[in-house]
């Protein structure tokens, strides 16, 4: 119990800390390009692996229960309104908690532990705006784009699940989009606006155990798997909550 | 320097990709505001539209044209006036036509489907369809038939 | 001018006391070794005097200003701490690096700039200024490192084992090299390490900490001519922990 008391004292220090560490944040471009890169460009292949398969099981076990009602046309709907809201962001998140999450807690913890982040005190600069803003930052951009990466690569495996393999017509298969009930305002960016919320969950979680790892390559191993847990869990329980609040 | 080259070119793309992939989703689903596309809304009016919902279809000889917007209450006759959108603008509808609730199936949602008239005249946009087929209500069906053999 | 007086009666780590009565004063320009096992608490003294550790008794004061009253800030200004592993950031170049280094010193872009392309020719380091730092070998990594030490200008230099790990060649360009910076600059230095030959030879004065606290101190004749078994074990190479 004290334990746990001394863990969320922590953990509250460090948001102060980074709230604290925006007046002497100036944005870095070399360190954001590089940062987006890491957060953004590399998670992107994964992303689209996993939506692309993700699409096409969707689509079929819809295409199964869609032929039994005689509702084929309504399959990119159908497909669309499970993705684009819930299952898109919520993959991604996690997809993004276990691929950038990791790395962000692996990365600081390294770095505490070489005396980086004391090396640049030394110099005057605080870590929280020069490390952890510019990561944090990436990941609250990426997160929505990924999305967006997601929704796109799902939406077309399920066209290519229907139209190429199994014959639909391609109108058939689009047209229930743009005039049924499936909404570019609701659905597509709230899936984003989700996003958003977890990349920075995903971001602090990270970047909290990487800032206070413990001593030894056991410390930077239980980091990154503590960022991981704690970032895939945060994203189902914010998904969740989120939920309530944007229907 | 090759790696910061890359490195630039990489996040630059992701961005553009990011960009035209939000306009492609944007132009492959539907906007709250339908005006962009030039979809138009009809009224009609019926005597009872049990088991039809916001959202339903609408369609002509079973193909889908439109959707049920909205279902309200008409004051002074209890009359049922339903608001429906067409999607497509080029699709005119005779003056004449006749609007009805089926059920898909037996035991099916309800949906609206327009049989077209013959006349030269079209609706236009807030227009009413005059011509109206109620729901078929099974319960009352069984209660007619019901009489139908009791009078025997 | 004194640039370092310290008179730690004890540093503890964790409620535990690690090191106790150590007692030195570094003139300005001078340098300081201390010399001992791996694992006793040098580099702690070290992080005592740049303000990081904070668990000692009794004062250790830096160009007259008290290590435990003074805003940290001021105090690290005129100090530059040389870590055992290289603080460079990975995703920045090493001109970037080296320009954030001198981030919050006074001076336009364009002098810092001019600076640090001096610096990185002093170094035979002018033509990987556009580098990134994985890019580079360890050895020039070293190098860099230094670099972005000695442009800060110090009046003080914490070297933390500059020499764990590196080749003999390099040891010895090392030694080399931070002799011939201290002379252009004239800083003062610490220097923590285990390495006796390549400190003794830098170092005009050292000390020898051992079982907790200070054995031996003087000279590089003094310490090499002191015979108490310990120490002659330890620096003879043959001391077993």
């Amino acid at each position: 119990m004290f334990n746990l008391l001394r863990v969320l004292e922590q953990f509250l220090r460090f948001i102060g800390c980074l709230l604290l560490a925006l007046q002497y944040g100036r944005l870095l471009p070399r360190q954001m390009i590089s940062q987006l890169h890491i957060a953004g460009v590399s998670s992107l292949v994964l992303i689209c692996i996993s939506a692309l398969f993700i699409g096409l099981v969707f689509a079929f076990q819809m295409y199964i229960v869609l032929e039994g009602f005689g509702s084929l046309p309504q399959l990119s709907q159908v497909v669309a309104f499970g993705l684009f809201r819930e299952l898109s962001p919520v993959v991604t998140g996690l997809l993004v908690a276990g691929r950038v999450g990791s790395t962000l807690a692996a990365e600081l913890g390294q770095m505490k532990q070489a005396e980086q982040i004391d090396s640049l005190l030394m110099w005057g600069i605080n870590s929280y705006a020069y490390l952890m803003w510019p990561r944090l930052l990436a990941l609250l951009i990426v997160t929505p784009i990924l999305v967006l990466a997601f929704d796109a690569i799902s939406i077309y495996a399920a066209w290519f699940y229907a139209v190429t393999l199994h014959g639909m017509e391609s109108q058939i298969f689009w047209t229930p989009l743009v005039f049924g009930s499936i909404y570019f305002e609701v659905d597509v960016l709230y899936g984003m606006y989700k996003a958003v919320f977890f990349g920075g969950w995903i971001g602090v979680m990270s970047l909290y155990q990487g800032a206070f790892v413990e001593r030894g390559s056991s410390g930077i191993a239980k980091a990154s798997t503590q960022a991981v847990v704690l970032s895939s869990a945060g994203v189902l329980m914010l998904d969740y909550v989120l939920s309530q609040f944007l229907y | 320097m090759f790696k910061k080259r890359w490195m630039d070119l990489s996040v630059g793309s992701f961005f553009i990709l990011g960009l035209s992939v939000f306009f492609f989703l944007s132009s492959i689903t539907g906007q709250v505001s339908d005006e962009k596309l030039g979809a138009y809304q009809l009224r009609a009016r019926f005597d009872d539209v049990s088991g039809l919902v916001n959202r339903a279809l609408v369609r002509i000889s079973g193909v889908t044209v439109g959707q049920v917007n909205d279902i309200v209450i008409v004051p002074d006759t209890y009359s049922a006036m339903v608001t429906l959108t067409i999607f497509d603008p080029k699709l005119k509808i005779p003056a004449d036509s006749t609007i009805g609730v089926y059920t898909e199936g037996i035991l099916g949602s309800k949906y609206l489907s327009i049989m077209p008239g013959f006349s030269d005249t079209f609706l236009r946009k807030g227009d009413e369809i005059l011509r109206t087929n109620s729901a078929v209500v099974l319960e009352n069906l069984f209660s007619k038939l019901l009489l139908f053999f009791g009078d025997k | 001018m004194i640039a370092v007086d310290c008179k730690l009666a004890s540093v503890s780590y964790l409620n535990q006391v690690i090191l106790k009565d150590i007692e030195f004063r570094l003139e300005a320009g001078r340098y300081l070794g201390i010399l001992g096992p791996s694992g006793i608490g040098k580099s702690t003294i070290l992080r005592v005097i740049s303000g990081f550790h904070e668990e000692f008794e009794e004062t250790c004061s830096v160009f007259g200003n008290l290590v435990s009253e003074v805003d940290l800030t001021v105090l690290r200004q005129g100090m530059s701490f040389l870590f055992q592993k290289s603080p460079l950031l990975e995703d920045m170049s090493i001109f970037d690096n080296l320009m954030l280094s001198l981030f919050y010193l006074p001076g336009t872009t364009q002098e810092k700039s001019d600076n640090i392309m001096r610096v990185l020719v002093k170094l035979n380091l002018d033509h990987v200024a556009e580098h990134f730092p994985d890019q580079l070998s360890g050895g020039m990594r070293r190098r860099v490192v230094l670099a972005a030490t000695v442009l800060r200008k110090p009046k003080l230099l914490l070297c933390d084992e500059p020499f764990t790990g590196q080749d003999p060649i390099t040891k010895a360009s090392l030694v080399n090299m931070l002799s011939e910076l201290g002379q252009e600059f004239g800083f003062a230095m610490i220097l923590v390490s285990h390495d006796v030959k390549e400190t003794l030879s830098l170092c005009h004065e050292s000390i020898v900490l051992m079982e907790k606290t200070v054995k031996v101190r003087g000279g590089s004749q003094d310490i090499l001519r002191s015979d108490l078994p310990m120490v002659r074990a330890f620096l003879d190479g043959t001391l077993h922990v």
